[in-house]
Protein backbone atom coordinates (compact mmCIF):
# COMPACT_ATOMS: atom_id res chain seq x y z
CA UNK A 1 0.00 0.00 0.00
CA UNK A 2 1.52 3.15 -1.36
CA UNK A 3 -0.37 6.20 -0.95
CA UNK A 4 -0.05 8.48 -4.24
CA UNK A 5 0.25 11.38 -1.74
CA UNK A 6 3.69 9.92 -0.84
CA UNK A 7 2.68 8.71 2.58
CA UNK A 8 3.99 4.94 2.80
CA UNK A 9 1.74 3.41 4.77
CA UNK A 10 3.26 -0.54 4.19
CA UNK A 11 6.60 1.47 5.31
CA UNK A 12 5.20 3.07 8.54
CA UNK A 13 2.70 -0.23 9.69
CA UNK A 14 5.84 -2.44 9.38
CA UNK A 15 8.08 -0.06 11.90
CA UNK A 16 4.82 0.78 14.51
CA UNK A 17 4.08 -3.24 14.16
CA UNK A 18 8.07 -3.92 14.74
CA UNK A 19 8.46 -0.89 17.19
CA UNK A 20 5.73 -2.05 19.04
CA UNK A 21 6.21 -5.48 19.59
CA UNK A 22 9.73 -4.54 20.98
CA UNK A 23 8.62 -1.72 23.47
CA UNK A 24 5.85 -2.67 25.22
CA UNK A 25 5.62 -5.61 27.87
CA UNK A 26 4.06 -8.44 27.06
CA UNK A 27 0.63 -7.99 28.90
CA UNK A 28 -0.20 -5.71 25.73
CA UNK A 29 0.90 -8.52 23.41
CA UNK A 30 -2.68 -9.02 22.06
CA UNK A 31 -3.62 -5.38 21.57
CA UNK A 32 -0.48 -4.57 19.59
CA UNK A 33 -2.82 -4.50 16.18
CA UNK A 34 -5.20 -2.76 17.85
CA UNK A 35 -2.63 -0.23 18.80
CA UNK A 36 -1.16 0.20 15.11
CA UNK A 37 -3.87 0.71 13.68
CA UNK A 38 -5.43 3.44 15.63
CA UNK A 39 -2.52 5.07 15.28
CA UNK A 40 -2.32 4.83 11.25
CA UNK A 41 -5.98 6.02 11.23
CA UNK A 42 -4.42 9.35 12.91
CA UNK A 43 -1.13 9.78 10.35
CA UNK A 44 -4.11 8.85 7.25
CA UNK A 45 -6.25 11.27 8.34
CA UNK A 46 -3.76 14.31 9.32
CA UNK A 47 -2.32 13.22 5.75
CA UNK A 48 -5.53 13.46 4.32
CA UNK A 49 -6.33 17.01 5.38
CA UNK A 50 -3.27 17.84 3.87
CA UNK A 51 -1.83 19.80 7.18
CA UNK A 52 0.97 21.78 6.05
CA UNK A 53 3.48 20.60 8.13
CA UNK A 54 2.87 17.15 7.65
CA UNK A 55 3.23 17.61 3.76
CA UNK A 56 6.47 20.01 4.51
CA UNK A 57 8.20 17.92 6.67
CA UNK A 58 8.38 14.03 6.38
CA UNK A 59 9.52 13.79 9.66
CA UNK A 60 6.14 15.08 11.23
CA UNK A 61 4.13 12.21 10.07
CA UNK A 62 6.41 9.78 12.11
CA UNK A 63 5.88 11.89 14.59
CA UNK A 64 2.38 11.93 14.82
CA UNK A 65 2.51 8.09 14.46
CA UNK A 66 4.82 7.98 17.71
CA UNK A 67 2.54 10.11 19.84
CA UNK A 68 -0.63 8.11 18.55
CA UNK A 69 0.68 4.62 19.26
CA UNK A 70 1.87 6.42 22.95
CA UNK A 71 -1.60 7.70 23.19
CA UNK A 72 -3.24 4.29 22.55
CA UNK A 73 -0.86 2.76 24.63
CA UNK A 74 -1.82 5.35 27.67
CA UNK A 75 -5.53 4.80 26.77
CA UNK A 76 -5.72 1.14 27.38
CA UNK A 77 -3.57 1.49 30.57
CA UNK A 78 -6.08 3.87 31.83
CA UNK A 79 -9.38 1.85 30.90
CA UNK A 80 -7.22 -1.00 32.61
CA UNK A 81 -8.75 -3.26 29.69
CA UNK A 82 -5.66 -5.77 30.05
CA UNK A 83 -6.14 -9.23 31.45
CA UNK A 84 -4.74 -13.25 31.00
CA UNK A 85 -6.78 -15.11 28.83
CA UNK A 86 -8.06 -18.10 30.42
CA UNK A 87 -6.51 -21.16 29.22
CA UNK A 88 -8.39 -23.45 27.91
CA UNK A 89 -6.37 -26.60 28.45
CA UNK A 90 -4.60 -28.58 31.44
CA UNK A 91 -1.66 -28.02 29.04
CA UNK A 92 -2.12 -24.96 28.69
CA UNK A 93 -2.67 -24.38 32.06
CA UNK A 94 0.20 -25.12 32.92
CA UNK A 95 2.21 -23.54 30.42
CA UNK A 96 0.08 -20.54 31.57
CA UNK A 97 1.21 -20.71 35.14
CA UNK A 98 4.96 -21.69 34.07
CA UNK A 99 4.72 -18.11 31.76
CA UNK A 100 2.97 -16.51 35.26
CA UNK A 101 5.93 -17.41 37.48
CA UNK A 102 8.49 -16.03 34.87
CA UNK A 103 6.35 -12.83 34.89
CA UNK A 104 6.38 -12.75 38.43
CA UNK A 105 10.18 -13.24 38.58
CA UNK A 106 11.45 -10.74 36.00
CA UNK A 107 8.75 -8.34 37.87
CA UNK A 108 11.21 -9.46 41.07
CA UNK A 109 14.40 -8.85 39.22
CA UNK A 110 12.98 -5.55 37.66
CA UNK A 111 12.79 -4.38 41.35
CA UNK A 112 15.96 -5.19 42.37
CA UNK A 113 17.50 -3.59 39.02
CA UNK A 114 15.25 -0.35 40.30
CA UNK A 115 16.88 -0.43 43.55
CA UNK A 116 20.33 -0.61 42.54
CA UNK A 117 20.10 1.79 39.74
CA UNK A 118 19.06 4.64 42.27
CA UNK A 119 22.23 3.82 44.02
CA UNK A 120 24.28 5.28 41.34
CA UNK A 121 25.10 8.88 40.88
CA UNK A 122 22.56 10.15 38.41
CA UNK A 123 24.74 9.98 34.99
CA UNK A 124 25.47 6.73 35.53
CA UNK A 125 22.44 6.06 36.57
CA UNK A 126 20.98 7.38 33.10
CA UNK A 127 23.33 5.89 31.07
CA UNK A 128 22.44 2.56 32.15
CA UNK A 129 18.93 2.91 32.66
CA UNK A 130 19.15 4.42 28.95
CA UNK A 131 21.14 0.87 27.91
CA UNK A 132 18.49 -1.42 29.29
CA UNK A 133 15.63 0.69 27.77
CA UNK A 134 17.76 -0.45 24.13
CA UNK A 135 19.51 2.81 23.78
CA UNK A 136 23.40 2.19 22.06
CA UNK A 137 25.75 4.48 23.44
CA UNK A 138 25.58 6.57 20.00
CA UNK A 139 21.85 7.00 20.74
CA UNK A 140 22.11 8.18 24.19
CA UNK A 141 24.88 10.39 23.07
CA UNK A 142 22.61 12.32 20.64
CA UNK A 143 19.94 12.51 23.17
CA UNK A 144 21.79 14.20 25.99
CA UNK A 145 24.26 15.91 23.91
CA UNK A 146 27.06 14.19 25.59
CA UNK A 147 29.99 13.14 23.56
CA UNK A 148 30.07 9.51 22.04
CA UNK A 149 33.61 8.73 24.63
CA UNK A 150 31.75 9.95 27.44
CA UNK A 151 28.90 8.25 26.51
CA UNK A 152 30.43 4.97 26.31
CA UNK A 153 32.28 5.46 29.18
CA UNK A 154 29.10 6.04 31.34
CA UNK A 155 27.33 2.84 29.74
CA UNK A 156 30.39 0.87 30.88
CA UNK A 157 30.70 1.81 34.17
CA UNK A 158 27.30 2.21 35.29
CA UNK A 159 26.43 -1.19 33.77
CA UNK A 160 29.28 -2.85 35.78
CA UNK A 161 28.00 -0.91 38.67
CA UNK A 162 24.48 -2.50 38.28
CA UNK A 163 26.56 -5.86 37.96
CA UNK A 164 28.08 -5.29 40.91
CA UNK A 165 25.17 -4.14 42.83
CA UNK A 166 23.63 -7.00 41.58
CA UNK A 167 25.50 -9.83 42.45
CA UNK A 168 25.99 -8.08 46.15
CA UNK A 169 22.28 -9.35 46.33
CA UNK A 170 23.11 -12.99 45.42
CA UNK A 171 21.80 -11.75 42.22
CA UNK A 172 24.13 -13.13 38.94
CA UNK A 173 22.55 -12.68 35.64
CA UNK B 1 12.95 -15.64 42.61
CA UNK B 2 15.31 -15.25 39.19
CA UNK B 3 13.97 -16.35 35.81
CA UNK B 4 16.00 -19.31 34.79
CA UNK B 5 18.72 -18.19 32.60
CA UNK B 6 18.42 -20.61 28.97
CA UNK B 7 21.55 -21.98 27.92
CA UNK B 8 22.35 -19.03 25.39
CA UNK B 9 20.52 -16.36 26.69
CA UNK B 10 22.42 -12.93 26.51
CA UNK B 11 22.44 -12.00 30.33
CA UNK B 12 22.04 -7.87 28.99
CA UNK B 13 18.80 -9.37 27.06
CA UNK B 14 17.54 -10.97 30.63
CA UNK B 15 18.02 -8.16 32.35
CA UNK B 16 16.54 -5.67 29.44
CA UNK B 17 13.47 -8.24 29.63
CA UNK B 18 13.45 -7.70 33.97
CA UNK B 19 13.43 -3.89 33.02
CA UNK B 20 10.49 -3.56 30.28
CA UNK B 21 8.44 -6.25 31.99
CA UNK B 22 8.46 -4.26 35.52
CA UNK B 23 6.14 -1.72 33.56
CA UNK B 24 2.72 -1.54 34.65
CA UNK B 25 -0.44 -1.24 32.82
CA UNK B 26 -0.94 1.82 34.72
CA UNK B 27 -1.87 5.40 33.76
CA UNK B 28 0.53 8.10 33.31
CA UNK B 29 1.18 10.69 36.20
CA UNK B 30 1.43 14.16 36.12
CA UNK B 31 4.54 14.18 35.91
CA UNK B 32 5.10 12.17 32.62
CA UNK B 33 5.83 13.98 29.21
CA UNK B 34 3.13 14.55 26.55
CA UNK B 35 4.60 12.20 23.94
CA UNK B 36 6.42 14.85 21.73
CA UNK B 37 8.44 16.12 24.51
CA UNK B 38 9.79 12.47 24.67
CA UNK B 39 10.32 12.42 20.80
CA UNK B 40 12.25 15.46 20.47
CA UNK B 41 14.30 14.70 23.67
CA UNK B 42 15.05 11.22 22.54
CA UNK B 43 15.61 12.83 18.99
CA UNK B 44 18.86 15.61 20.51
CA UNK B 45 16.22 18.19 19.50
CA UNK B 46 15.18 19.34 23.28
CA UNK B 47 17.18 21.57 25.30
CA UNK B 48 20.47 19.76 26.61
CA UNK B 49 18.47 20.01 30.64
CA UNK B 50 15.04 19.88 29.53
CA UNK B 51 16.09 16.30 27.86
CA UNK B 52 18.24 15.61 31.19
CA UNK B 53 15.22 15.87 33.29
CA UNK B 54 12.55 14.46 30.94
CA UNK B 55 14.92 11.23 30.35
CA UNK B 56 15.86 11.00 33.91
CA UNK B 57 12.19 10.49 34.63
CA UNK B 58 11.26 8.61 31.83
CA UNK B 59 13.98 5.95 32.17
CA UNK B 60 12.94 4.74 35.39
CA UNK B 61 9.40 5.04 35.46
CA UNK B 62 7.24 2.52 34.68
CA UNK B 63 4.42 4.37 32.66
CA UNK B 64 6.84 6.32 30.47
CA UNK B 65 8.94 2.93 29.58
CA UNK B 66 6.97 1.79 26.66
CA UNK B 67 6.88 5.62 25.55
CA UNK B 68 10.59 5.86 25.85
CA UNK B 69 11.70 2.56 24.24
CA UNK B 70 8.95 3.47 20.94
CA UNK B 71 10.47 7.33 20.64
CA UNK B 72 13.77 5.40 20.50
CA UNK B 73 12.62 2.45 17.97
CA UNK B 74 10.77 4.55 15.63
CA UNK B 75 13.29 7.30 15.51
CA UNK B 76 16.45 4.66 14.36
CA UNK B 77 14.36 2.61 12.04
CA UNK B 78 12.54 5.37 10.41
CA UNK B 79 15.80 6.62 10.11
CA UNK B 80 15.56 9.96 11.59
CA UNK B 81 18.50 9.75 14.25
CA UNK B 82 21.11 9.64 11.98
CA UNK B 83 20.74 13.24 10.69
CA UNK B 84 20.86 14.24 14.09
CA UNK B 85 24.23 12.46 15.31
CA UNK B 86 25.68 15.43 13.81
CA UNK B 87 24.55 17.80 16.37
CA UNK B 88 25.40 15.34 18.82
CA UNK B 89 28.33 17.28 19.78
CA UNK B 90 30.59 13.74 18.49
CA UNK B 91 34.34 15.15 17.91
CA UNK B 92 35.78 14.91 14.83
CA UNK B 93 37.99 11.65 16.02
CA UNK B 94 34.38 10.13 16.89
CA UNK B 95 33.97 10.03 12.72
CA UNK B 96 37.43 10.00 11.63
CA UNK B 97 37.89 6.31 13.65
CA UNK B 98 34.18 5.42 12.58
CA UNK B 99 35.65 6.06 8.85
CA UNK B 100 38.98 4.18 9.58
CA UNK B 101 36.72 1.00 10.60
CA UNK B 102 35.02 1.21 7.50
CA UNK B 103 37.65 1.26 5.30
CA UNK B 104 39.03 -1.57 7.31
CA UNK B 105 35.58 -3.33 6.90
CA UNK B 106 36.26 -3.50 3.14
CA UNK B 107 39.39 -4.79 2.79
CA UNK B 108 38.06 -7.80 4.67
CA UNK B 109 38.30 -11.36 3.00
CA UNK B 110 34.93 -11.69 3.90
CA UNK B 111 32.92 -15.28 2.50
CA UNK B 112 29.63 -14.32 1.26
CA UNK B 113 28.23 -18.01 0.45
CA UNK B 114 25.67 -17.20 -3.06
CA UNK B 115 23.07 -19.90 -1.50
CA UNK B 116 22.03 -17.56 1.64
CA UNK B 117 20.78 -14.83 -0.27
CA UNK B 118 17.02 -15.02 1.02
CA UNK B 119 14.15 -12.80 0.48
CA UNK B 120 13.19 -9.82 2.36
CA UNK B 121 10.04 -11.19 3.73
CA UNK B 122 11.77 -14.14 5.61
CA UNK B 123 14.32 -12.01 6.82
CA UNK B 124 12.11 -10.19 8.91
CA UNK B 125 9.95 -13.53 9.87
CA UNK B 126 11.26 -13.55 13.82
CA UNK B 127 9.98 -17.27 13.47
CA UNK B 128 12.07 -17.96 10.85
CA UNK B 129 15.45 -17.29 12.88
CA UNK B 130 16.47 -15.09 9.72
CA UNK B 131 19.63 -14.43 11.15
CA UNK B 132 21.46 -17.38 11.99
CA UNK B 133 25.33 -17.25 13.15
CA UNK B 134 27.77 -18.92 10.43
CA UNK B 135 29.60 -20.18 12.94
CA UNK B 136 29.41 -23.26 15.31
CA UNK B 137 27.85 -22.63 19.20
CA UNK B 138 30.82 -21.24 21.27
CA UNK B 139 33.49 -21.44 18.75
CA UNK B 140 37.10 -20.32 19.40
CA UNK B 141 37.69 -17.42 17.19
CA UNK B 142 41.51 -16.00 17.30
CA UNK B 143 42.03 -12.65 18.65
CA UNK B 144 43.80 -11.24 15.76
CA UNK B 145 40.90 -12.14 13.68
CA UNK B 146 38.25 -12.24 15.67
CA UNK B 147 35.58 -12.10 12.54
CA UNK B 148 31.80 -12.57 13.26
CA UNK B 149 29.40 -13.27 10.46
CA UNK B 150 25.93 -14.00 9.66
CA UNK B 151 23.44 -14.85 7.30
CA UNK B 152 22.66 -11.18 4.95
CA UNK B 153 19.60 -9.99 4.70
CA UNK B 154 17.95 -8.77 1.34
CA UNK B 155 20.09 -6.06 -0.28
CA UNK B 156 20.52 -2.93 1.18
CA UNK B 157 19.96 -4.22 4.84
CA UNK B 158 22.68 -2.96 7.26
CA UNK B 159 23.53 -4.25 10.58
CA UNK B 160 24.32 -3.16 14.23
CA UNK B 161 26.06 -5.79 16.21
CA UNK B 162 26.72 -5.82 19.67
CA UNK B 163 29.29 -7.81 21.80
CA UNK B 164 29.45 -8.31 25.22
CA UNK B 165 31.19 -10.37 27.73
CA UNK B 166 28.88 -13.07 30.08
CA UNK B 167 29.07 -10.57 32.95
CA UNK B 168 27.04 -7.80 31.02
CA UNK B 169 30.36 -5.85 30.30
CA UNK B 170 30.10 -3.98 26.91
CA UNK B 171 33.17 -5.06 24.74
CA UNK B 172 32.05 -3.57 21.16
CA UNK B 173 29.11 -2.80 19.49
CA UNK B 174 29.28 -0.57 15.41
CA UNK B 175 26.36 0.02 13.39
CA UNK B 176 25.55 0.14 9.91
CA UNK B 177 27.28 -2.56 8.58
CA UNK B 178 26.57 -2.72 4.82
CA UNK B 179 28.16 -6.24 4.82
CA UNK B 180 27.07 -9.37 6.90
CA UNK B 181 30.54 -9.39 9.02
CA UNK B 182 32.34 -7.93 11.35
CA UNK B 183 35.95 -7.73 12.01
CA UNK B 184 36.07 -6.85 16.64
CA UNK B 185 38.99 -4.62 16.88
CA UNK B 186 42.05 -6.14 18.42
CA UNK B 187 42.19 -3.25 20.92
CA UNK B 188 38.55 -3.91 22.63
CA UNK B 189 39.50 -7.90 23.16
CA UNK B 190 43.02 -6.41 25.10
CA UNK B 191 42.00 -7.04 28.39
CA UNK B 192 40.17 -10.37 28.13
CA UNK B 193 41.98 -13.38 29.00
CA UNK B 194 42.09 -16.58 26.33
CA UNK B 195 39.05 -18.64 26.39
CA UNK B 196 36.53 -15.61 27.26
CA UNK B 197 32.82 -16.48 26.27
CA UNK B 198 31.41 -13.65 24.56
CA UNK B 199 28.11 -12.87 23.32
CA UNK B 200 27.53 -11.42 19.77
CA UNK B 201 24.04 -10.26 19.07
CA UNK B 202 22.70 -8.95 15.01
CA UNK B 203 20.25 -6.35 14.17
CA UNK B 204 19.12 -6.07 10.90
CA UNK B 205 17.83 -2.45 9.13
CA UNK B 206 16.07 -3.35 6.18
CA UNK B 207 15.20 -1.21 3.30
CA UNK B 208 12.36 -0.87 4.01
CA UNK B 209 12.26 0.07 7.56
CA UNK B 210 11.62 -3.03 9.24
CA UNK B 211 14.16 -4.39 11.72
CA UNK B 212 14.86 -8.26 12.88
CA UNK B 213 17.48 -9.22 15.38
CA UNK B 214 18.97 -12.45 16.13
CA UNK B 215 18.85 -14.30 19.12
CA UNK B 216 22.33 -14.07 21.63
CA UNK B 217 25.39 -15.98 19.80
CA UNK B 218 28.14 -17.48 21.87
CA UNK B 219 31.92 -17.63 20.02
CA UNK B 220 35.01 -17.91 22.30
CA UNK B 221 38.15 -16.19 22.15
CA UNK B 222 41.33 -17.94 21.43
Amino acid sequence: MHDPGGLDLERMRAVLERAVARACPRRLADRREDIVQAALLKVIEIHRRGEAEALSKPSYLWQVAYSATVDEIRRIARRKEVSFDAPDSPGAAAESLAALGDDIARRDLGREIHDCLERLDEPRRLAASLHLHGFSAPEAAVALRWTLSRARNLVFRGIGDLRRCLEGKGIHP
Amino acid sequence: MTPTPTANEDPLERLRHAWRERSEAGAPSHDCADPERLWSAVRGEAPREEARRLLLHAARCPACGPALRLAREISAASGLVAANSVRAGIPWWGWAAAAAAALALLSLPLWLPSGEQRDAAAYRDPGADAIRSLHPDGEALPRDSFILRWTPGPPGTRYSVRVSQADLTPVASTQALERPAWHVPKEALAGLAEGSVLFWRVEAHLPDGAESASEAFRAQLR
